[in-house]
C-alpha cells in the first residue's frame, strides 16, 4: 500500500514542484510596482525629467527650486495625489495624460516609483 | 454643470450613443463630461482658450473591430468624432477636436508593431504607436534598421505621418515612406489601399500604387476615413553615420548656405532633412529669456550676439549628417566639407568636437532616430508653455529663405515676440518652421500671438507662400488661402467629403473641410 501511495505522492510532490518553479518563474517576469513604475517613467517622463540640461522640466524646475529640487525622483514633498493629478491635468508647460496613454494602475505604479525610486513596503 | 455636447445633438441622443459605445469598449473606456479625466483632451498650448475646443467625450477603441462599431453607432446617432492616435501632436491642436463638442475618437489602445520585415525592411504598425514604443520595439528585438521620429518623442508614427510630419534621417519624409494603408470609412465598413486590396498576397507594404488610382493621399489631413494601419518602410541602419554641424556667424549668411546646400540636396549628396536653425531655438537648451531681458517685447540684436558668444552658436546653426558606406560618406564629406567652408567665418564641427553638449547631441540623436524631447526646452524660453507653429514652404532658394525670414521677424517684432525659427530642407521645398512662444496665462499675450499668427498666414499667402499643416485654430483661414481657381480645390475636397461621409461625422473642420451645410467659422 505504502509502495503503491508513496509513487503517487512523489509524482504529485513533483508536481507541486513543477508549480511553484512555473509560479516564480511568472513572479519573475511580472514586473514589481516599483518596476512597472520605472518602466512607465522610463518610457513617458525621463525624456524631460531625466537629470541635467537636455531634459526641459529638470531646466525650468533648476531655475524655479534649484538644481538640488530639479530632479523630481525621491523628492521628499511630493505626495501620489498630487503627481496623479499633474499627470492627468497637465501643469504649466507639462502636457496631460490621458488613461489611455498611462493606465490608472499604471499611473499609481509610477506616483509610488517618483517618490521610492528604490522601492518602498507597499511597492515591494 | 457646463455641458458641451456635439452641435446639435440633444442630450438624450448623446446618452443614447455614449450608451452603445460603452458596450462595445466598456465603460471605463467612454470618458464623458462629467468625468474629470476628461481633462486629460484639452490642448493645453494653443493661443485660444482650452474650453473652445474641449471635448464633450473621449472613445478608446482597442481594436479596428471596435472602431468599426464605434463608427457605425456615430454614424446612427450622427455624433461626430475626431480621430487622433498618440495624440501628442503639440502646437497643432494635441488630443483636442477641432471645435468644442466633439467626441475624440482615441486610438492609443491601438498600439501593437503588427510586423517587422527585416528582409524588405518595412513595418506595419497601428495608430497608437509612438516613436518611443517603436524605438523600444526595434531595439528590444535587435532590429538592423532605425526608425525615424519627429522631434517630438511623444508623437507617433501613424499621427505625425498623416499629418505630413517630417524627421531628420535620410527617411525624414514620413509620407515618402508610408506604403499601404487599411482605413475605416465612415459606414465603417473596412478598405485596404495598394496591393492590400488584393484578398491574398504580401506587396500591401512594398508596392505603393497597386492598381488604379493611387488614393492614400486622401487620407492625410483629411476627415474621409479612419486609418488603422499602414505600413512604413525601414532605414537599414548605416555602416557609417556622420552628422555635423556648420556655425554661421551671421544672419546675413542664411542665404549663401541655402545656395550652397540646394545642389548638395538635389544630387543626393546630403540624404537627410537638413535644418538650418536660428540662434534662439539652440539657445533655449542652456538659457531662459528672463536670463537676459526683463519686460516685453524681443531681444536686440546686441544680446543675440552676447548669447551666441555665450553658448558658442552661431547666428544660424546648420545640421546635416552623411550615411552609408564609410568609404562613400568619407568621399562626400570632401564635397560637403569644401562646400561649407568657403562661407566667410564659418566654424565646421563633427560629434567630436562638442561632445557633451547638449543641443548638439540632441540633433545628433534626432539624425539617427532616437527619440529625445531636448527640443521642448524651448517652452521654457518665456515659460508658461504657450506655443504655436508657423510653417510656410518655400523654394529651397537664399533668396526666398532671406524674404521668409524678414517677412517673418517682422511680425514677430510688432506684436512683440522674439524670431525663434528653422528652415527644413527637404528635396527640393522648405519648410520655414517659426515656433511662436508665448506665456498662455497672459491673455494679451496669448492674443498677440494668435494675431500675429493670423497676420501671417495672410502675408505669406500674399507672397505666395502656403503653410503646410496647422493648428485646430488656424484650419480654416489657411485652406482658404489655396483658392486658385475660384476655390476649386477646397470645393472638390468637400465634395468628396461629401461622397465618403455624407452624414458629416468623421473628423468634421480637420484641414478646412467640413461637411456640405456647415460652414466654416471666421476666427481672424
Amino acid at each position: 500500500m505504502i509502495r503503491a501511495i508513496a509513487p503517487a505522492l512523489i509524482a504529485v510532490f513533483a508536481l507541486t514542484l513543477a508549480s511553484a518553479a512555473l509560479g516564480a518563474a511568472r513572479a519573475a517576469e511580472m514586473p514589481s510596482a516599483t518596476q512597472r513604475g520605472e518602466q512607465v517613467f522610463n518610457t513617458r517622463c525621463i525624456f524631460c525629467h531625466g537629470e541635467g540640461l537636455g531634459h526641459p522640466a529638470w531646466q525650468m524646475l533648476a531655475l524655479k527650486k534649484g538644481k538640488n529640487e530639479a530632479e523630481i525622483l525621491g523628492r521628499p514633498d511630493l505626495t501620489p495625489a498630487y503627481i496623479k493629478h499633474v499627470v492627468r491635468n497637465g501643469f504649466i508647460e507639462m502636457p496631460p495624460f490621458r488613461p489611455s496613454e498611462i493606465s490608472n494602475s499604471d499611473l499609481n505604479a509610477l506616483a509610488n516609483y517618483v517618490i521610492h525610486p528604490n522601492g518602498s513596503p507597499a511597492a515591494k | 454643470m457646463n455641458v458641451n455636447l456635439p452641435q446639435g445633438v440633444s442630450r438624450d441622443r448623446f446618452a443614447s450613443a455614449m450608451h452603445a459605445m460603452r458596450k462595445v469598449v466598456g465603460d471605463q473606456w467612454v470618458i464623458v463630461y462629467d468625468n474629470p479625466l476628461l481633462a486629460s483632451y484639452l490642448d493645453t498650448y494653443s493661443a485660444a482658450p482650452e474650453s473652445s475646443t474641449a471635448a464633450s467625450a473621449a472613445v478608446c477603441p482597442a481594436s479596428v473591430e471596435e472602431v468599426q462599431q464605434i463608427v457605425t453607432i456615430a454614424h446612427q446617432y450622427r455624433i461626430p468624432i475626431w480621430s487622433i492616435s498618440t495624440g501628442k501632436n503639440f502646437a497643432y491642436g494635441g488630443p483636442a477636436p477641432r471645435t468644442a463638442g466633439q467626441v475624440v475618437l482615441d486610438l492609443r489602445r491601438m498600439n501593437r508593431v503588427i510586423e517587422v520585415n527585416t528582409d524588405l525592411g518595412y513595418a506595419v504598425v497601428e495608430p497608437g504607436v509612438g516613436y518611443v514604443d517603436f524605438y523600444n520595439y526595434m531595439k528590444r528585438h535587435k532590429l538592423p534598421y532605425w526608425i525615424d521620429c519627429a522631434a517630438n518623442a511623444m508623437g507617433g508614427v501613424m499621427g505625425n505621418t498623416l499629418d505630413h510630419g517630417v524627421g531628420y534621417t535620410a527617411y525624414g519624409d514620413h509620407l515618402l515612406m508610408q506604403c499601404g494603408m487599411e482605413v475605416v470609412l465612415a459606414d465603417g465598413s473596412l478598405m485596404r489601399t495598394g496591393m492590400g486590396a488584393l484578398p491574398q498576397g504580401s506587396c500591401w507594404p512594398l508596392y505603393k500604387y497597386g492598381y488604379g488610382p493611387y488614393i492614400d493621399g486622401l487620407f492625410t489631413q483629411s476627415n474621409f476615413g479612419v486609418v488603422t494601419k499602414i505600413g512604413l518602410w525601414l532605414m537599414p541602419e548605416p555602416p557609417a553615420f556622420k552628422p555635423f554641424m556648420v556655425q554661421l556667424q551671421s544672419e546675413d549668411d542664411l542665404y549663401q548656405v541655402t545656395e550652397l546646400l540646394r545642389p548638395l540636396k538635389i544630387n543626393m549628396i546630403i540624404p537627410n532633412a537638413a535644418i538650418t536653425v536660428h540662434l534662439l531655438w539652440e539657445a533655449s537648451v542652456y538659457t531662459t529669456k528672463h536670463e537676459w531681458k526683463t519686460g516685453a517685447g524681443p531681444l536686440p540684436q546686441r544680446t543675440l550676439r552676447q548669447i551666441a558668444e555665450k553658448f558658442n552658436l552661431g547666428m544660424w546653426n546648420f545640421y546635416a549628417a552623411l550615411y552609408g558606406m564609410p568609404e562613400v560618406v568619407e568621399a562626400n564629406w570632401q564635397i560637403v566639407e569644401s562646400t561649407f567652408r568657403s562661407i566667410k567665418g564659418a566654424k565646421i564641427y563633427l560629434q567630436k568636437d562638442r561632445a557633451g553638449d547638449p543641443s548638439f547631441e540632441y540633433r545628433v540623436r534626432l539624425m539617427r532616430g532616437e527619440p529625445n524631447l531636448t527640443e521642448f526646452s524651448l517652452l521654457n524660453w518665456v515659460g508658461g508653455g504657450g506655443h504655436i507653429n508657423f510653417s510656410p514652404i518655400s523654394p529651397a532658394s537664399g533668396a526666398d529663405a532671406v524674404k521668409q525670414f524678414q517677412m517673418i521677424r517682422k511680425a514677430c517684432e510688432k506684436y512683440g515676440f522674439d524670431y525663434i525659427g528653422e528652415f527644413v530642407i527637404g528635396w527640393r521645398e522648405q519648410h520655414h518652421i517659426l515656433m511662436l512662444m508665448f506665456n498662455r496665462y497672459d491673455a494679451d499675450e496669448s492674443k498677440r500671438a494668435h494675431d500675429c499668427f493670423a497676420q501671417l498666414i495672410n502675408d505669406a499667402a500674399g507672397q505666395g507662400y502656403g503653410e503646410y499643416r496647422t493648428n485646430l485654430h488656424f484650419m480654416d483661414q489657411i485652406a482658404q488661402t489655396y483658392n486658385a481657381n475660384d476655390g476649386s480645390l477646397l470645393a472638390l475636397q468637400r465634395q468628396v467629403k461629401h461622397a465618403l461621409d455624407p452624414a458629416g461625422i468623421l473628423s468634421p473642420g480637420k484641414n478646412g473641410i467640413w461637411p456640405l451645410g456647415e460652414k466654416p467659422e471666421t476666427e481672424s
